[in-house]
């Protein structure tokens, strides 16, 4: 009997070594296994910094691509930005306030700072939390080396936002990670690095969401910054070397000479040249070494709409507070829907 | 005046329960002496109701686009489906709008009324649409994603699905309400009544044939998702559409948190095309430009020019 068991299990030995040995030899030679994850429950807030507000029930974590079962239908803006993992704590206190806190692990420091950038309004006020912090109305987003944590209270009460910034301080102290800022930004010319908003961008899907210059990704660049200043963006797209850049500037002229959607190509130099699209925005396209940048510039008065409005691809601002549905002046008219069959009631 | 959130205006009203109960009878049977019940002979198309109180403008839409009983007929097994992604404020359909729906149909005389649900109770506590559903008594059908749950429901025509997976539950009922939030969506840029049909098509359809491999970006991938929307609204026509656009997210969408706006409206009708660009305009979108909405007029699914719809706007 132990003869047969001794048999047994050298058999199933020399099976498993066979298997792990092929294994090993199918993965392909130079490939680094990539980094472990980080052990985010460390960062959760707990006693004695919580000061009134409670964790209720267990933590949630979702890793890579089950951030969909957490974020159903919008975790492709975070996989583009390198997601990797997230935990979300609900909190309470006395009077049955909620917050929620979320730590994302991105792929590092940067994709940290870029999906801080997109989830930041331009409205928020700055917090020295973190690396930048912005608090929102009811919620607050800051980033430290490769984390984002966002807070969302129950609403926009004085106690949520106070337990929101309790909380993300609590949080920010449990964080010894640092990172910086993308080197990308350093390239900003003086005059727009104070922009009233700045996006960095991880790829097309953030672009978008700004401004869609064709239904395509023409650009294909490696990382990307968008930034607002009065009536124009700018726009920096990076490339992996100079001839990358040379290239897909080319490609860029020749889609913007054959797009019905711009007129008026000019061709200044050798290395830029302008076009105004359908509402009237001047482009001016720029190869500058390993980048594209383009300057867009709105002229028309009527068309006048915030980065927020270009970011969501808006054509108008959105219907005011109780006003009517339209697309006159942001719903502010009364003659919505010209020719519209509509009866109209007081 | 509402509060500043739906959900804080929901947990204030809920303690108070027996007032509303009595005003909700009150408001329903107050319709027939509207001013306004002359204009429902013929009805609107669409119904856009301005105001605060979101139960008594929910009753207002119904009623301009016919009255309840036009919906519901008297024993029917009524089937809803809120938006309850998300906990975060102007993301989910608002408590107030979901009571004042299962109170019309309750009035019209259902005989069952149910909420449908591929989400958690987690879901349905946060968005307090759980203690709604507890307090009217209705049920709430929360759906597993075994398979065995969908049944295959062939799209003739379809762009990109051949067909969908819809849950067998709404097969058990006789008409279903459809009642999105409407609100920004970071990859397709708008959610509204056709995408919240895939809150009926298995989470695991969606994600497979949805969304590209790889969760890939591209233009092309998000032409996809608008294109798969389009077609799955080809396998399930809701009876209503009833549209939460009071407080609603226009950023970060579609779970937020992002920068909220008040339209303050409750929009509803049956035409799909049309409410969803009438929802569009309200985010300052135009329906031709969102591929879903106008992948979804080519398949005449409904009327994108609202120069061709008859809409009535009230203040209530």
């Amino acid at each position: 009997m132990k003869g047969r068991l001794f048999l047994g299990g050298a058999i199933f030995a020399l099976g498993l070594s066979a298997y792990l040995a092929a294994e090993e030899a199918q993965k392909p030679a130079g490939i680094v296994p990539p980094p472990p994850l980080l052990n985010l429950l460390q960062f959760l807030p707990a006693a004695p910094d919580l000061r009134g507000w409670q964790p209720k029930g267990p933590p949630q974590h979702y890793r890579g691509e089950d951030l969909f079962l957490y974020i159903d239908g919008g975790a492709e803006i975070y996989r583009e930005y390198g997601f990797k993992q997230v935990i979300v704590q609900d909190y309470r206190d006395a009077n049955d306030r909620s917050i929620t806190l979320e730590i994302f692990e991105m792929a590092n420091a940067e994709s940290a700072y870029g999906m801080f950038s997109f989830k930041s309004g331009a409205k928020g006020i700055s917090y020295s939390i973190g690396h930048d912090a912005r608090l929102e109305d009811y919620y607050l987003n800051f980033w430290k080396g490769p984390l984002l944590i966002t807070l969302i209270g129950f609403d926009a009460s004085a106690e949520c936002r106070e337990g929101i910034l309790r909380l993300a301080r609590a949080a920010e102290a449990r964080i010894p990670l640092t990172g910086t800022r993308p080197s990308l930004i350093s390239v900003l010319p003086k005059e727009w690095a104070e922009s009233s908003r700045m996006i960095y961008l991880k790829g097309i899907l953030g672009l978008n969401n700004i401004h869609s210059f064709f239904p395509y990704d023409l650009f294909r660049f490696k990382e990307g910054l968008a930034a607002e200043r009065n009536s124009s963006t700018l726009f920096i797209f990076r490339y992996a070397n100079t001839e990358e850049a040379t290239a897909r500037f080319s490609e860029v002229k020749k889609a913007f000479a054959k797009s019905p959607s711009y007129k008026n190509l000019k061709s200044l130099k050798a290395n830029n040249f302008e076009s105004t699209d359908a509402k009237g925005n001047i482009l001016r396209v720029e190869l500058q070494g390993d980048r594209i940048r383009i300057t867009l510039t709105n002229t028309n008065a009527i068309n006048k709409v915030t980065m927020y409005e270009r970011r969501l691809g808006r054509p108008q601002a959105p219907v005011a507070e109780g006003g009517p549905v339209g697309f006159s002046d942001g719903g502010n008219r009364r003659d919505w829907f010209p020719g519209a069959r509509g009866l109209r009631a007081a | 005046m509402a509060s500043k959130f739906g959900r804080r205006e929901f947990i204030s009203k809920s303690a108070k329960i027996g007032v509303s109960a009595v005003l909700g009878k009150r408001l329903i049977s107050g319709l027939a002496d509207s001013p306004l019940a002359a204009l429902a002979k013929d009805g609107a198309d669409i119904a856009v109701i301005t105001g605060t109180d979101y139960a008594a403008m929910t009753a207002k839409a119904v009623e301009l686009l016919g009255g309840i009983e036009r919906f519901v007929p008297k024993n029917a097994r009524v089937v809803l489906l809120p938006n309850v992604q998300s906990k975060n404020p102007g993301t989910f359909t608002k408590p107030e709008i979901l009571r004042a729906v299962i109170k019309m149909c309750k009035n019209a005389g259902a005989k069952e009324i149910a909420c449908l649900s591929l989400l958690t109770q987690q879901h349905w506590d946060g968005a307090g649409l759980a203690q709604v559903v507890q307090e009217e008594r209705i049920v709430l059908k929360l759906i597993s994603s075994e398979a065995a749950n969908f049944r295959t429901v062939p799209i003739a025509g379809g762009s990109v699905l051949t067909e969908a997976k819809i849950t067998n539950e709404l097969y058990n009922y006789d008409l279903f309400i459809n009642m999105p939030i409407t609100k920004d969506h970071a990859g397709n840029k708008f959610t509204g009544t056709m995408k919240n049909l895939m809150g009926l098509n298995s989470r695991d359809h969606n994600r497979a044939n949805f969304h590209k491999p790889n969760w890939t970006t591209d233009p092309a991938a998000i032409e996809h998702l608008d294109k798969c929307i389009a077609d799955l609204n080809t396998a399930v026509k809701p009876t209503l559409n009833i549209v939460d656009a009071t407080e609603i997210i226009r950023t970060n969408g579609p779970m937020g948190p992002g920068e909220l706006i008040k339209p303050l409206k409750v929009i509803a009708g049956v035409d799909r095309v049309a409410i969803d660009t009438t929802c569009a305009s309200i985010l300052g979108l135009k329906g031709e430009e969102l591929a879903q909405i106008k992948k979804a007029y080519e398949k005449k699914l409904g009327e994108i020019d609202l120069t061709k719809v008859k809409i009535l706007e009230v203040k209530v």
